[in-house]
């Protein structure tokens, strides 16, 4: 028989022996991945997908990290609605890594971006523009939203700072840019607060490069601040929305996707301590055959979730959560759908495709 | 005004009470100030249901449209009015501050972490859910009546610690501290605007403190103070005044 590297790999590096009939519980996560413990703190960030993260986390009795909380007084339903809760700081979902970048930059001090205050879509109050959903309704003075951003962004820099891993959920590579400044806002001005005005904004689809390189910076200023951080890195398997490209929506989540993947795979090989996790191929890989998905396409089932996490938690902490149950080779549409219910996530891309009020 | 007055409340009917005893006795013939208050024993359990369905108990309810029907008096309500107290008199182990809008109230402290007036307003609503079955019992029972604002918070803290009536002595207030002047005087605020917006959904009137018992702050004068956190019987006579003259 003759020799050749491929005698000696393990089963997970063939598609027969590790995804062909294995239905769509399979696992795809093969070699090293990162050790957690009981006490790391983990903080979260990125797309709608991030959040679920986030709960399962809490809900695993895991030290998810969370530096800004609600106060006590305020409601948990309200406080829930004003953003709290779903990372670990009052960010709002962070779509571009750029984002992330000039997150971490505007919390210390590094970038001041010249349009940071939004009015209210309506007209009656104020918004963030780097997190235009977090406050419904709008702040209700200038005032009030910078002491909020000011507190905000003290957590941020407190989260960064204490984190021991931070799980990054790479969501778009499609943003809107001012101008001026090169400030990425998470939503198109206009959609939720702001005006659009084509000579102060200007749409861009980040290429693999771009993502590389601003993944590196943020991991660089990270590191910066706090030595020992670990990252994860993962690419959410939530379609676009809708794109601003010229492209069909499908072909641009398909480019999207693609890049956000090889930055993450480029950058996971390339930085110690950085781990690639594989939760947009346990979605939309043919195995689950779009199973995970709601009605919709979009949307991920609490079905899918659970899948995902069941398979992070096993690999990151040796717990064995139940597995989804295979899907059967039979199962009617509308077995599949009435089982499907959707995550709630605060996904505010979705308002893209918001009919005109 | 030539009408007979009936305040309907809890707490806070004790300065009108007072005011009303005062009169009374000064002057047999006036026109009467009555007041029910809506938690003696008589008429628990003060209201029945719940949400928008929660009504005055039989017996409270009666005592009310018996008044009524007996006086044809000017229905006024003190009803509720410590919401704001519960939230800003002792000082909060996480300190908070907020601004309020639409006015040039005092500014955010610095130490505390600032909250959105729309997170506290929040935070107010959700313990205000019994204060507004009150205030749509009362317009049930009543019809047209007007909500008196609850007191001014009073500017001098030590004041406060030394009169804090049992309630705030239970939940700590020795060890935690009194709230900074400036929150209890922007939580009073806000709670009025609340009341105030409650009233007019319900059609009830609305009749603000009597500006000659506030401090050019807005804080009660403090010889007009009947504890912590209520009105004395100057007060209770003040507002009397407040509600002949409407």
């Amino acid at each position: 028989m003759t020799s050749h590297p491929y005698r000696d790999m393990p089963a997970t590096a063939f598609w027969r022996r590790s995804v062909a009939g294995k239905g769509p519980a399979i696992d795809p996560v093969a070699g090293a991945f990162l050790t957690l413990a009981r006490e790391d703190k983990v903080a979260t960030a990125g797309s709608c997908f991030a959040q679920n993260i986030a709960r399962h986390l809490k809900n695993s009795g895991f030290d998810f990290l969370v530096t800004e909380s609600a106060h006590p007084i305020v409601p948990p339903h309200v406080a829930e609605r004003h953003g709290y809760g779903l990372y670990s700081a009052r960010y709002g979902n962070i779509y571009t890594a750029r984002q992330l970048l000039q997150l971490f930059d505007r919390a210390y001090g590094a970038f001041t971006p010249a349009e940071d205050i939004w009015p209210a879509p309506g007209g009656s109050g104020l918004v963030d523009p780097f997190r235009p959903t977090i406050e419904p309704g709008g702040f209700a003075s200038e005032a009030e939203l910078r002491a909020d951003r000011t507190h905000h962004l003290s957590r941020v820099r407190e989260m960064f700072e204490t984190l021991d891993v931070f799980v990054f959920t790479l969501g778009l590579t499609e943003g809107w840019v001012s101008t001026v400044d090169g400030a990425v806002f998470p939503l198109c001005p206009g959609v939720s607060g702001g005006v659009f005005d084509a000579g102060r904004h200007r749409f861009h689809n980040f290429r693999t490069g771009e993502v590389v390189s601003d993944l590196a910076a943020f991991i660089a200023r990270l590191r910066g601040v706090n030595p020992g951080a670990r990252i994860i890195l993962t690419v959410s398997p939530v379609p676009l929305a809708a794109t601003a490209s010229g492209n069909h929506v499908l072909a641009a989540t398909t480019y999207s996707k693609s890049v956000l993947r090889a930055a993450a795979q480029e950058i996971a090989e390339d930085h110690p301590g950085v781990f690639y996790f594989p939760s947009y191929e346990i979605i939309t890989g043919a195995p689950a055959g779009a199973r995970y998905f709601a009605e919709d396409l979009r949307n991920v089932t609490e079905e899918g979730v659970a899948h995902v996490m069941s398979v992070f938690l096993r690999h990151a902490a040796g717990i064995e959560a139940p597995a989804p149950a295979t899907l059967k080779a039979e199962a009617p549409d509308a077995t599949v759908a009435a089982a499907r219910r959707w995550v709630e996530v605060m996904c505010d891309e979705a308002m893209l495709d918001a009919p005109d009020e | 005004m030539s009408r007979a007055i009936l305040v309907i409340g809890q707490s806070h009917v004790a300065a009108i009470r007072a005011a009303a005893k005062i009169r009374r006795e000064a002057d047999p013939e006036r026109l009467r100030t009555r007041v029910i208050h809506t938690i003696e024993p008589q008429y628990a359990p003060e209201l029945v249901g719940d949400g928008d369905e929660a009504r005055f108990a039989p017996a409270l309810a009666e005592a009310i449209g018996d008044q009524i029907t007996r006086h044809d008096p000017l229905v006024a309500s003190a009803s509720g009015g410590n919401v704001h107290n519960g939230f800003a008199l002792i000082r909060h182990p996480r300190p908070y501050d907020f601004l309020l809008s639409g006015e040039d109230g005092p500014p955010l402290d610095p130490e505390a972490e600032p909250l959105s007036e729309a997170l506290v307003r929040a935070a107010l609503e959700n313990g205000l859910a019994r204060d507004r079955a009150r205030l749509r019992a009362i317009r049930r029972v009543a019809g047209a009546a007007i909500q008196l604002e609850s007191p001014p918070p009073l500017a001098d803290s030590a004041a406060i610690a030394a009169q804090a009536d049992a309630y705030f002595k239970d939940r700590g207030i020795a060890a935690l501290g009194v709230a900074s002047p400036r929150l209890r005087y922007k939580i009073w605020r806000l709670h009025s605007r609340i009341i105030a917006g409650y009233c007019a959904e319900l059609g009830l009137g609305f009749l603000p403190v009597p500006r000659e018992t506030q401090d050019d702050n807005g804080f009660l004068l403090p010889h007009l103070a009947g504890d912590a956190t209520h009105g004395n019987a100057a007060y209770g006579e003040a507002v009397i005044r407040g509600l002949e003259a409407m």
